[in-house]
């Protein structure tokens, strides 16, 4: 247990008490949107299950995520783990996995929203313009459907809303509203926007760390990105733990052919650039964020195999494993008692390590434009595309790549933290 | 000795020849299965049927599989690979065009990170424990982290623009004349730095940890303790017993290192705009080329099968009792 350090629970609770008090009435909100849905799933069962979309399905489970987190923390503080202390390693990767669980509700607006770009466009970070809202008149459904609809409409953000509309400034003169758009002067029609008593209301919006080429805010994109590296690499990284440990086990307890086989198979790639073998066959397959996964996990089980094959052969040898087997022990024992936990320690240290490796093969493709698609916001390529306005927009490549780098950081460094608590003596 | 050395060289190359001619056919049935014909790009929707069904028949790709392989098989033991779709030029051709600069590159990138990586290393052994080591370590960890296409961009936007020192991209200047051999060579090392220096900052770190580990390990071994007993000099003990001593145990990874720039420089060479290897690799693997992607695996490959094979060459030349181990 390291001694000194910062608390993992403190940092959680800070951060979570944080995410309470301004997103509040999001909450709130979303509390009300899903005594609708509850409400509509008792009288119109099959409407329920249509109007049951991913971005919906994403928010939910934030939403139900939020309350099982202090069920969580308790379960911690009962067992007298909400004292561990951690490095700054373990505080970044508290900091980076609670992005990803609460990402809609930490954002408050969707990765691909874009409109007016004359306005939005490039905008410095923390930079501040001025929302407007266009009167639109629905024809909204009666009951609970409609309830439901207007509801989810005003708390789950789409990448289009008509009603919004984004100003440099907005002016009175007399009784008439002026709204500048780009150094264009507009005519504001007040029966078209929302006012009160003719006076126009407006809000201030702030743009945290800037807008890129299409005014879509960086902040949000960077949150959704996190959330994609890191998706993908906990599945490409489980993928390749699969097959890297059944191959192992394959080649270190089976004979000598096999054993040469799946080696041969496993040099074959590493004698070959990997980062062509991937190029080439998720050009052939088609880009997305499944064939990105496929193609990330089949490419990196390599060292994993290696490892589990080099332990497994020095374990058939040892004096203790082969009483075990004496004793009458199953196979199943055998495998639970005496093997998984030898090769647990080396297999987790190469997890963590190939977690990373993923995130960096996953930022580096999308740089390509080889990545999960323009559908989704990814590190790789906001940078990419940032590096075609580096003379206007500097925060377009400093942010993805520092969030990169830290990313790394992190998983290197908690890695190393791993594989020294087990092996103290080589550090 | 001699005998056993090029027994071993011969059961080396036979059996990295073997994985590179598995590791071909593995590629060239991909790319085969794969869904869509590289001929649908050369046919527009206007030309008439029968034009399109000539196209399709000049690709040779209407064939089964297996005759396929053997044509392949049968032009590639007699050199040849076929010809380009998009250069229209036999693929070695191609391929010989964009090697030399690749070769050059990773070869000038390979030196500038080892001989970093060991000026760091010493250095950082010589104020051993005291600040300039633990700020090494620190700065050569965090570099680790950074990958490639950060430095580039980052580099590009310090030196290019705001500095506007060293051009950002392209391998010479559109407005260089003949201005003689010496302004020619010093366009050429203007635009090179950039990348080299964003190529090797990824390679530096491993460098350091493996030398700093080595030199330390060197130091402690009795033989220093007995030259410096008998009185010879720290300069001399370091130049010629510690660097030798300490160079080995790096050079098999090295080696693979070395085969793996030839692939690694992909991003690099995108970034910065260089004609290479990697770039004409990724170009072809997007333009269907199916006859360039075989070649340039071919070619990346055996690149790395003799980086391999030299550096251990190197070791063995170096101390004469590694031939057991490269002997397994």
């Amino acid at each position: 247990m390291i001694k000194k350090g910062i608390n993992i629970g403190v940092v959680l609770l800070i951060l979570y008490l944080a995410l309470l008090v301004a997103r509040f009435k999001m909450f709130v909100d979303f509390s009300i949107l899903m005594f609708y849905y509850l409400q509509l799933m008792g009288s119109d069962f099959a409407s329920a299950v249509n109007l049951l979309n991913a971005d919906f399905a994403d928010y939910m489970f934030s939403f139900f995520m939020f309350f099982a987190a202090p069920v969580f923390l308790i379960y911690l503080n009962k067992k007298n783990r909400f004292a561990h202390k951690g490095g700054w390693a373990s505080v970044i990767a508290v900091i980076i996995l609670f992005t990803v669980l609460y990402a809609p509700f930490i954002t408050n607006n969707h990765p691909a929203f874009q409109k007016d770009i004359s306005v939005t466009r490039l905008l410095p970070p923390a930079s501040c313009k001025v929302i407007c809202y266009k009167k639109i008149s629905e024809l909204g459904e009666a009951g609970i459907k409609g309830d439901f609809l207007k509801k989810q409409k005003e708390v789950i953000k789409n990448s289009f809303d008509e009603r919004i509309v984004f100003a440099d400034s907005v002016q009175a003169l007399g009784n008439k509203y002026f709204i500048y758009q780009g150094g264009i002067r507009e005519d504001c029609d007040l029966q078209q926007f929302e006012n009160e008593n003719g006076i126009i209301i407006k809000t201030n919006k702030v743009f945290l760390l800037g807008t890129d080429e299409y005014g879509r805010d960086v902040f949000t994109r960077l949150v959704y990105g996190t959330r994609l590296s890191l998706i993908v690499g906990l599945f490409a990284t489980f993928i390749s733990l699969l097959l890297g440990i059944t191959l192992g086990f394959i080649a270190g307890f089976g004979g000598y052919g096999i054993n040469l086989t799946i080696s041969r198979f496993g040099e074959m790639f590493m004698a070959f650039p990997l980062i062509i073998f991937v190029i080439l066959t998720l050009s052939l397959f088609g880009n997305s964020i499944s064939t990105v996964i496929f193609v990330l996990g089949f490419s990196g089980w390599m060292g994993m195999m290696k490892i589990v094959k080099g332990e497994v052969t020095a374990l058939r040898n040892k004096d203790y494993f082969v009483t075990a087997g004496q004793i009458g022990l199953t196979k199943k024992k055998l495998l639970f008692n005496e093997v998984l936990p030898v090769i647990s320690i080396p297999v987790v240290v190469n997890v963590v390590f190939q977690f990373g490796n993923v995130i960096l093969a996953e930022s580096a493709l999308s740089f390509l434009g080889l990545g999960a698609g323009q559908k989704y916001a990814s590190w790789g390529s906001m940078l990419q595309s940032g590096q075609e306005y580096l003379t206007s927009g500097w925060w377009l490549i400093l942010l993805p790549g520092t969030l990169i780098v830290i990313t790394l950081l992190t998983a290197n460094q908690i890695g190393k933290n791993i594989s020294k608590y087990y092996n103290p003596r080589f550090y | 000795m001699h005998q056993s050395i090029t027994k071993v060289l011969l059961k080396r190359l036979i059996s990295s020849l073997i994985v590179v001619f598995i590791l071909l056919s593995f590629i060239f049935f991909l790319v085969r299965i794969a869904p869509g014909s590289p001929a649908d790009r050369y046919i527009s929707p206007g030309i008439s049927p029968a034009l399109a069904e000539k196209i399709r028949n000049s690709f040779n790709l209407n064939n089964s599989l297996p005759e396929q392989y053997w044509s392949f098989l049968k032009n590639a033991m007699s050199g040849n690979f076929g010809y380009s779709y998009t250069y229209h030029l036999p693929v070695m051709n191609v391929i010989g065009a964009f090697l030399p600069f690749s070769v050059g590159f990773a070869l000038i990138t390979f030196a500038v990170q080892v001989c970093s990586g060991f000026a760091c290393a010493a250095v950082a052994y010589k104020s051993r424990s005291r600040f300039t080591d633990s700020a090494l370590t620190k700065i050569n960890y965090v570099l680790y982290s950074i990958p490639s296409f950060v430095t580039g961009v980052f580099l590009i936007y310090v030196f290019s623009y705001v500095l506007g020192l060293l051009p950002s991209s392209g391998i010479r200047s559109v407005e260089m004349a003949d201005n003689g051999f010496i302004a020619l060579i010093g366009d050429y090392l203007a635009h090179l730095i950039l990348p080299v220096v964003c190529l090797a900052l990824t390679g530096i770190p491993v460098y350091y940890k493996y030398f700093r580990d080595s030199i330390e390990e060197t130091y402690n071994k009795l033989f220093v303790m007995s030259l410096r007993s008998s009185g010879v000099g720290e300069k001399k003990i370091f130049l010629s017993h510690v660097i030798p001593n300490s160079i080995t145990p790096v050079l098999a990874y090295a080696g693979i290192d070395l085969g793996m720039l030839f692939g690694t420089v992909v991003i690099t060479e995108t970034i910065f705009g260089l004609p290479g290897m990697g770039r004409l690799a990724v170009q072809a693997i997007l333009c269907k080329d199916y006859p360039l992607v075989i070649g340039c695996s071919l070619v990346s490959a055996l690149l790395m099968v003799a980086s391999n094979i030299i550096a251990d060459m190197i070791s063995v030349l170096i101390d004469k009792r590694l031939i057991k181990g490269v002997l397994n």
